[in-house]
């Protein structure tokens, strides 16, 4: 296919919900990914920071090929190897917590406020206007300085605050 | 919920000062502190988590992006004890943690450690900003440059979109952000003549050179 022929499909059958580049990416090595006409590109953000150890690590790729003939999916009624042996691996390389996973950032996000909400009290759990986390939720609004005194306040009243905070340079806390 | 090192709000670094502020706040308040490590899990600034460079630990943290090495996996991690509050029937995912994802992201720990990739995020890194460093020194519309590890942002005085369109189509691919970030953020995996080769595109563009 060409690049105008891949286009013109997204044009008539995808949602156009990103401003995408008219370039259509065909492979993936390491640091460079190349398009439908031949470009060869130095990716310095591959993936949209997905791709943080290059495009097809070969030991990924090696490990994918490996599962993909023994079992592709089973669903969490059971126990599977490589989804315990992951957590234990995690864990040792962080807090020694334990974990629950799933498919996306925005999914993990919901996971753990939906499990922070469980563990405190649904009741003191508060969400402030136009800080509710990644595209599963929100409006994207970030962290606005105007909400600072609300959430002083609501800290001060002994509320569980969930200030979720993100997107925007606020100028408090961050470094120069 | 923060994230220690802001990533689509432009690579703003968090104080330690700040993060552990957070931590007191939430434990005189009852409160849990989770850590949003989506972008910065996973050893891209250097360490395992972000986390790690503040001497704060979360009570939460979640991950995704690099933890798949490009398959579609997110994790959220807890303290066990809050944890244990995540009861059958409380939550659930049919997809989540299935073996293909599960065995990529084995996969990418094993080569993170077997390749000494955390190091070079270090090393690169600093090579890195100070490639970036000089940049600076000859263009003015570079305002800063700040970042940990390989997760670097190069604040301009103006807007960046059109120059990292003008850099892909001189081969390189960088991003802009909150509309006047560069963003950097190069696989582990590179060396220093690629490091090279993005700033000499990026020199090249801000001079209004055609490559």
């Amino acid at each position: 296919m060409t690049t105008q022929e891949t286009i013109d499909l997204f044009e008539k059958y995808v949602i156009g919900n990103y401003p995408r580049l008219p370039r259509v990416i065909t492979k993936g090595e390491g640091c460079y990914c190349f398009d439908a006409d031949g470009n060869k590109i130095l990716d310095m953000f591959p993936g949209w920071a997905v791709s943080a150890i290059g495009h097809c690590h070969p030991k990924v790729v090696d490990a994918i090929c490996k599962q993909a003939g023994q079992l592709l999916h089973i669903d969490n009624t059971f126990y599977s190897e490589p989804q315990g042996k992951l957590a234990m691996l995690l864990s040792e390389r962080a807090f020694g917590g334990k974990c629950f996973f799933c498919n996306s950032g925005a999914e993990a996000n919901e996971a753990a406020l939906k499990l922070a909400r469980l563990h405190t009290s649904p009741e003191k759990y508060k969400y402030l206007r136009g800080q509710l986390p990644r595209a599963n939720f929100c409006d994207d609004d970030g962290d606005r300085p105007a909400e600072a005194p609300r959430r002083s306040a609501a800290a001060a009243a002994g509320l569980c605050l969930c200030a979720v905070q993100r997107h925007r340079r606020t100028g408090v806390g961050f470094q120069r | 919920m923060v994230e220690p090192i802001q990533a689509e709000g432009g690579i703003n670094i968090a104080t330690k000062e700040y993060l552990q502020a957070i931590r007191r706040l939430c434990d005189e308040n009852g409160a849990l502190v989770i850590f949003d490590e989506v972008t910065t899990g996973i050893g891209r600034t250097g360490k395992w988590f972000a986390y790690q460079h503040f001497d704060v630990e979360p009570d939460i943290m979640t991950m995704a992006k690099a933890l798949g090495g490009g398959v579609p996996i997110g994790a959220m991690m807890a303290k066990a004890e809050v944890a244990a509050s995540l009861v059958p029937g409380k939550h659930a995912t049919t997809f989540g943690g299935s073996g293909l994802v599960c065995a990529a992201a084995v996969g990418v720990i094993e080569a993170i450690e077997e390749e000494n990739l955390l190091e070079n995020a270090v090393q690169l890194g600093q090579y890195t900003m100070n490639k970036l460093e000089q940049l600076k020194e000859k263009h003015v519309i570079i305002d800063s440059v700040r970042g940990v590890g390989l997760m670097i942002g190069v604040q301009l005085t103006s807007s960046g979109a059109e120059i990292a369109d003008k850099c892909l189509e001189n081969g390189l691919r960088i991003n802009c952000t909150q509309g006047t970030v560069l963003r950097f953020m190069p696989p582990m995996i590179a060396n220093e003549s690629q490091i090279d080769q993005a700033v000499d595109i990026l020199d090249r563009v801000l001079k209004g050179d055609e490559v």
